[in-house]
């Protein structure tokens, strides 16, 4: 015999439990005799009765004990083998991974891949026998487990509550983590239900190493013929304020030419339609100039049906709405502004020192050459502050400025060369300081501090410390990424107007902030609480439209943003060649064949355990 | 068990057939029965001698031993004589518990006395008690009448608590004839309330027969597990989980209840019967013939 959940015996707790409470609490039996006389004279001779004595061997306390035993037994799930059980057969761990990338909603199977995926997995799980074990993983752009355990009536729940994404499998991490979960000394076994329109890269998993269990790939659909928009994407008409130029690339995955139409629609309004002509395996770039103020826009592919809608359709939030708005205040602002208009999504409004007042409503302030005591609302650029100022006084300017420290991993520095950068980049002057307790050192020289980040109180401040013109730094390609990454951390909560599926969004809430809805195509929504906190929301696998909205305090109207998630890519939308993964061929470790378990026989002690439950409520009750 | 077909069947009255009841009598004024008694009186048959005193018949006079000793004495002899017995059955609550239930033995043994009573020409009165006098059935004499002491018997029922003491106060004003014999049929539950009662019948010249009944569980309890006993007759409520030495104290405080209402009744010439319901009450009917010394 085998117990299966030798943690349930510890119930077995409640025998001197039952007891002590036998004990304690007398039941006691009615008689009748003819005299209690010499009862009571023999009682109050000898001694009171103690409350605490023997425990009393009733019919009751046996049968309580009995049942309690049973149960504890019955939740330890022992397992009979032999004649007794009816046979035997060997414990097992199935792990089943389910393949939720946006090939899975191809129809080339009915209803789609995903769905007879699905009745697979499930027609295995009715097969395994009911004491096997179970892990599913959905296998989409992060593999998640979805349901991992012996309740096979969960599993085949978890089973019918998957989705499958609109973004591609990352395969190997989902072998890596279903390679964790292997359980040694069993028969382990790894079925992989899916498209396997990988690409190549993802489709080697012999870097993997070895994996501990017999893998098994269930090819969902075959070879099908798709069309698909593959990208989609704006840019800033030069010289035009708030027009855009949308570029779209329309791609054939097929053997066959196509001639689908290409239909763009501009916040609802359907504007020009294109007839295609796709030669097999080609692709054909869109360039449309979108109409001044549109805000949305959508190209869908019309004409012969194919077996992946889904990628027929693109989205794309223009973003003109969601720009962030920049005050320049400089008496030469035209290096900073052309760094800053650069970034996409800001409006550089520039301001001469000498109208500059307090009010302004900017998300970042630049002050170059200046700071006021009295800060704006919004984050804040420092360039060269003089050396009375309040937050920032200075010793005058130093030319021992050679770039000496470098904190390469912060935020500010994303995406530079920051050993490229301290040997590139010569500035003739900066101001002698020490980093103030507000603030920390992100590029330090043996003059002080070259760039510092920071807070005064609720205000994210970035301060440069030398004057820009007096060095190189803007003419090094750096220049440009530098000054980005400075916008985005001082004002971070600009959205981006597409993201790739299952990618996570974050947005930094303010004070002002009560709460943040992301609210996703499906009409489904997440909530998050605001305060000043980052929010990051990373359930995007879902292809279309996501609604963010933000109240504040103290203002009724919410402000409303939104993205757009795409699920066209040339990895995903090319249904023609699907491939298995590979994996090592002769994997160790591998167990053929585990202990032996027999069938477990809770049931039958549950049905005893009610039995004894009715006899004890008969002897209770008589 | 209370009901008359069951309390007497056909087998019952044969073994009373088979029983015969022999008894002390005294002299009665006219009538003479069967029985034998050990009063003294005047007779042919020679019992005893006592002194002469004045009004007594010279041809009692033996003068053999007035020739040896000068001293008058008078020749006395047994005589046959009536006998009236009175049946006193406790009909208390507590005589209803026990397997079977005293009071069941009781009324058999009433009868089986009453039967032979009747049988042999006695005068028979019997009557129930609780905390007063119940039914009484009598003076009566006969074989004829004896079916209608089994259905007076058979009708009884087990009343409230009873008052021995009172109740054989009360019993003992009742007219009476010198020698009568009462026989008290009881479980003296609760303990303590009979002695006052049994020592004014004596004062008043009773001839008193105790049939002490007890159910052996009485004596040798065997009680298990947690209780609450429950008084049959004062349903008074005593919890108890009895433990061997507190079993042990019950049974010598019973033993010594016992033992005490025997020694009480011997030192006042009270025939005194301890039975037990288990018992046929044949055994209690040649005991109590036994304890009478007539029979050996």
């Amino acid at each position: 015999m085998t117990i299966l959940q030798p943690l349930a015996l510890g119930l077995l707790v409640l025998l001197p439990i039952i007891i002590l409470l036998h004990m304690l609490r007398v039941r006691r039996q009615q008689l009748a005799i003819s005299s209690t006389y010499f009862w009571r004279a023999a009682m109050r001779e000898i001694r009171e009765q103690p409350r605490l004595r023997r425990p009393p061997l009733t019919l009751l306390l046996l049968l309580q004990l009995l049942i309690a035993a049973l149960i504890a037994f019955g939740l330890g799930r022992p397992a009979v083998q032999g004649v007794l059980a009816g046979g035997e057969f060997q414990a097992s761990h199935t792990i089943l991974l389910l393949d939720a990338s946006a090939s899975m909603q191809a129809t080339d199977v009915a209803p789609n891949r995903f769905a007879v995926a699905r009745v697979r997995a499930e027609g295995l799980l009715n097969g395994l026998d009911p004491a096997a074990t179970a892990t599913i993983i959905r296998m989409g752009v992060t593999p998640r487990i979805l349901y991992s355990g012996d309740d096979l009536g969960l599993a085949r729940a978890a089973l019918g509550r998957a989705q499958p994404g609109a973004g591609a499998a990352d395969v190997p991490e989902a072998m890596r983590l279903a390679n964790s979960l292997v359980k040694p000394g069993i028969r382990n076994q790894i079925i992989i239900y899916s498209s396997l329109d990988f690409p190549p890269d993802a489709a080697d998993l012999r870097p993997l190493g070895p994996i501990a269990a017999t893998v098994k790939f269930e090819p969902i659909g075959g070879p099908a013929p798709n069309r698909a928009i593959t990208v989609l994407s704006a840019r800033a008409l030069p010289g035009v304020a708030n027009r855009y130029q949308l570029f779209a690339r329309v791609s054939n995955f097929s053997g066959d030419a196509v001639t689908p139409v290409a239909r763009l629609s501009a916040d609802g309004i359907t504007l020009e339609p294109r007839q295609l002509r796709l030669n097999p395996g080609a692709q054909v770039d869109l360039r449309w100039d979108l109409p001044p103020g549109a805000s949305r826009v959508e190209v869908r592919l019309t004409g012969a049906d194919d077996p992946l809608p889904l990628d027929d359709v693109a989205q794309l939030i223009l973003p003109g709405q969601s720009s962030r708005r920049i005050a320049l205040v400089s008496a030469q602002p035209d290096i900073l502004k052309r760094a800053l208009e650069a970034i996409p999504g800001t409006v550089v409004q520039v301001i001469p020192p000498k109208s500059y007042s307090a009010d302004v409503q900017a998300a970042v302030t630049v002050f170059d050459n200046l700071l006021p005591d009295q800060l704006p609302a919004g984050g804040v650029l420092a360039i060269h502050p003089p050396a009375a100022s309040a937050h920032l006084p200075s010793e005058g300017d130093s030319s021992d400025t050679k770039i000496t420290r470098i904190q390469g991993n912060s935020r500010l520095l994303e995406a530079i060369d920051a050993a490229n950068l301290a040997a590139s980049v010569t500035i003739n002057q900066a101001q002698r300081l020490k980093a103030p307790a507000w603030a920390n050192e992100v590029i330090g020289a043996n003059s002080g501090p070259l760039l510092l980040e920071g807070s005064l109180g609720s205000t994210p401040v970035v301060a440069l410390t030398f004057n820009l013109v007096e060095s190189n730094l803007p003419s090094r390609v750096s220049f440009p990424i530098l000054m980005a990454n400075i916008v985005n951390h001082l004002a971070p909560d600009a959205l981006p107007t597409v993201v790739e599926p299952g990618r996570p969004v974050s947005l930094r809430t303010t004070a002002q902030t009560n709460t943040i809805t992301f609210q996703r195509p499906s009409g489904s929504a997440e909530r998050f609480s605001g305060g000043g906190g980052l929010v990051t929301f990373a359930d995007t696998e879902e292809a279309g439209r996501y609604l963010v909205t933000e109240t504040l305090a103290g203002s009724t109207t919410p402000r409303e943003r939104a993205f757009t998630v795409n699920a066209g890519s040339d990895v995903e939308s090319d249904l023609r060649s699907p491939r298995a993964p590979r994996v090592n061929d002769a994997p160790s470790g591998v167990v053929a064949g585990g202990p032996t378990r027999g069938r477990e026989i809770w049931p039958l002690l549950a049905l005893v355990a009610l039995g004894i439950l009715a006899i004890e409520w008969w002897v209770a009750h008589r | 068990m209370s009901s008359g077909t069951v309390l007497f069947d056909e087998e019952f009255r044969q073994r009373l057939e088979r029983l015969t009841l022999l008894s002390r009598r005294v002299l009665a004024q006219s009538l003479v029965g069967e029985h034998r008694s050990r009063h003294r009186t005047f007779a042919a048959e020679f019992a005893d001698y006592r002194s002469y005193t004045q009004g007594d018949d010279f041809r009692h006079i033996d003068w053999n031993i007035y020739a040896r000793m000068e001293s008058v004495f008078v020749r006395l002899s047994e005589a046959n004589q009536d006998l009236t017995v009175h049946l006193l059955i406790d009909s208390s609550r507590s005589m209803e518990w026990g397997e079977p239930a005293k009071f069941f033995y009781a009324r058999r043994a009433a009868a089986a006395l009453g039967y032979i009573a009747l049988n042999r020409f006695d005068r028979l009165v019997a009557t129930a008690f609780s905390d007063r006098l119940l039914a009484t059935y009598g003076p009566t004499r006969g074989r004829g009448r004896i079916l209608g002491l089994l259905d007076f018997l058979g009708e009884l029922q087990p009343g409230a608590q009873t008052d021995i003491d009172a109740i054989l106060q009360q019993y003992s004003l009742r007219t009476r004839r010198r020698g009568d014999l009462l026989v008290l049929v009881s479980d003296l539950l609760p303990p303590g309330g009979y002695q006052t009662g049994l020592r004014a019948l004596l004062e008043r010249g009773w001839q008193i027969v105790l049939i002490h009944l007890l159910d052996p569980r009485e004596l040798d309890p065997t009680l298990r597990g947690d209780l609450e006993l429950v008084d049959q007759e004062t349903d008074d409520r005593l919890p108890l989980t009895p433990a061997p030495d507190v079993v042990e104290r019950y049974k010598g405080l019973v033993a010594a209840w016992c033992e005490e209402a025997e020694t009480f009744c011997k030192r006042r010439g009270i025939d005194y019967l301890r039975v037990q319901t288990t018992w046929p009450f044949e055994t209690l009917v040649l005991g109590y013939m036994e304890q009478r010394g007539l029979i050996s």
